[in-house]
């Protein structure tokens, strides 16, 4: 009996039958729990993301955080130091969202800080003026909106809820930034020079953000039918171009893209060709930041160090007193 | 000394008087004072929180409606300790899309014993998980910690979006521009 129990849980029928019942929660529009039954590809895709967006946001505040000290003013410096605070804040509730489904935070970290994980491609462009912090906040941040606008409906729970309270807190970091971006493109001719330097810079790493075309983004498929995606590369990149395009032009700025024009028919802002060759480049650890992003994040890991050991330390000296008295 | 992962505690935290405790994620810290220190930097970021509480995780028992359902000796066949009896504090999750929230306190000699004295005093039908930790497990911010922990984020504004009248200023500034060009035109 003992054994035929076991050998019922290892068949593979048994699995069909769950699995039935778990795209039938799915299609159901129900959420699902940690403790719930899932496949582990399901499972394995859900760490694999998560964790790469939680490895995002904490690269993220590297860019930014260098210009804390160089804001132009009191009020803009006190809003830089938010917005960086917020990614790290997103990047814990985050982590947290992937230990749900059995992954550990040390061996997340220990990924990201040997180069094994990736984070957003989007970090290894440098920031060279502070005009970036006006682009980055309206347009990495716009690009980040859609797609977790998206991801708040996944069919796993924690990172739904996740992803609803980080969306909350990025419409403040876009609007920083298009209150940035409008300041500069207002100005003195100096200052919209500055503006359209930035948009020049990062109109095309932005269109990047949203992954490989359709035609050569191999999870798509499986994201979607399990819900973790509605929306596929391609949809959400052209949202974000016919959203993005008459704002900016609206302040006189330009897209750096000769063959940008817009479709009556469809109804779409259509650009010229996006260069995919440097996308995967970056990716591979080619792009003009990516050695400097994983060198900060050591230095930051080992820096503290000591303040972990100090903190371990007084935790236990705490712990032997109050057994004791 | 090797970088080992410090113990998880789970945070609860109270959006107003009137509201209960509800589940808001986890931080690790190596004490549960540092756990709260940690859980005020994640969470209250914005003024939306008047206390927190932080418990260790592995101190949680948990189970569900389901599991309680399906098992017919669940209420009767577990060991009761002889210690002495504590008080624990029960947390119920509603419905598929809920989080936990604080629900009140009973008596138990160990934390099977509590759950099972929840499962007859705080009946609800619509409880899907339930959780109990004893009451001496929470470490809470008091109410000294409120000037500290939570009121700076009250004049904050710069963090809410509504304070950036961004998509007004849009709006203005290509009205200017189109005026500006169709009197060129003329």
């Amino acid at each position: 009996m003992y054994g035929a129990t076991i050998d019922l849980m290892d068949d593979p029928r048994d699995d069909a039958e769950k699995l039935a019942a778990f795209e039938a929660r799915i299609a159901a529009g129900e959420k699902i729990e940690p403790g719930d039954w899932m496949p582990e590809e399901y499972r394995k895709q859900l760490i694999r993301m998560i964790s790469q967006h939680a490895h995002s946001e904490v690269v993220g505040m590297l860019p930014e955080g260098t210009y804390i000290t160089k804001a132009p003013s009191l009020r803009r410096k006190l809003i830089l130091l938010a917005k960086v605070q917020d990614e790290g804040g997103h990047g814990q509730y985050l982590y947290h969202a992937a230990e749900t489904l059995g992954a550990t935070r040390e061996e997340m970290l220990d990924l990201l800080l040997t180069g094994k994980a990736k984070y957003s491609n989007i970090f290894n462009y440098p920031a060279l003026s502070w005009a970036d912090m006006g682009i980055i906040g309206w347009l990495v941040d716009g690009a980040a909106i859609l797609n977790q606008t998206m991801l708040a409906k996944a069919s796993y729970g924690p990172y739904s809820r996740a992803m609803i309270r980080i969306c909350a807190e990025e419409n403040f970091h876009m609007r920083q930034g298009q209150d940035i971006i409008i300041t500069l493109a207002i100005g003195t001719p100096e200052q919209k020079a500055m503006a359209q330097d930035a948009l020049n810079r990062w109109w095309w790493p932005t269109l990047m953000m949203f992954g490989p075309p359709d035609t050569d983004s191999p999870n798509s498929t499986v994201l979607i039918r399990w819900g973790i995606k509605t929306k596929t590369n391609d949809e959400l990149r052209q949202t974000f171009i016919n959203q993005m395009v008459p704002e900016l032009q609206s302040l006189g700025l330009e897209f750096p893209d000769p063959d940008l024009l817009y479709d009556a028919e469809s109804g779409n802002w259509i650009t010229g060709p996006i260069d995919w060759d440097e996308f995967w480049r970056v990716i591979r650890g080619d792009g003009p930041m990516n050695k400097e992003r994983l060198g900060a994040r050591r230095a930051a890991h080992e820096d503290g160090q000591w303040v972990r050991e100090a903190l371990a330390a007084y935790a236990e000296k705490h712990e032997m007193t109050s057994a004791v008295l | 000394m090797p970088d080992t992962q410090w113990p998880e505690y789970v945070v609860f935290q109270q959006d107003k008087p009137e509201r209960v405790h509800h589940y808001a994620g986890g931080v690790h810290a190596p004490d549960a004072e540092v756990a709260l220190l940690n859980a005020r930097d994640v969470f209250v970021r914005r003024p939306e929180c008047i206390s927190l509480w932080v418990v260790r995780r592995d101190l949680i028992f948990g189970a569900t409606s389901e599991e309680i359902s399906l098992d017919p000796n669940w209420f009767t066949q577990f060991e009761v300790p002889e210690g002495r009896i504590e008080k624990y504090a029960v947390f119920q999750k509603h419905g598929p899309r809920g989080v936990h929230e604080y629900t009140g306190t009973v008596e138990g000699r160990s934390s099977r014993d509590a759950l099972r004295a929840a499962l007859t005093v705080y009946a609800n039908q619509d409880v899907t998980v339930w959780w109990v930790t004893p009451e001496e497990a929470i470490r809470r911010s008091t109410s000294d910690d409120i000037a500290a922990l939570f009121a700076i984020a009250e004049t904050k504004f710069y963090r809410d979006e509504g304070q950036y009248r961004t998509q007004e200023a849009l709006r203005k500034i290509k009205a200017m521009r189109d005026k500006e060009q169709s009197s060129h035109g003329e």
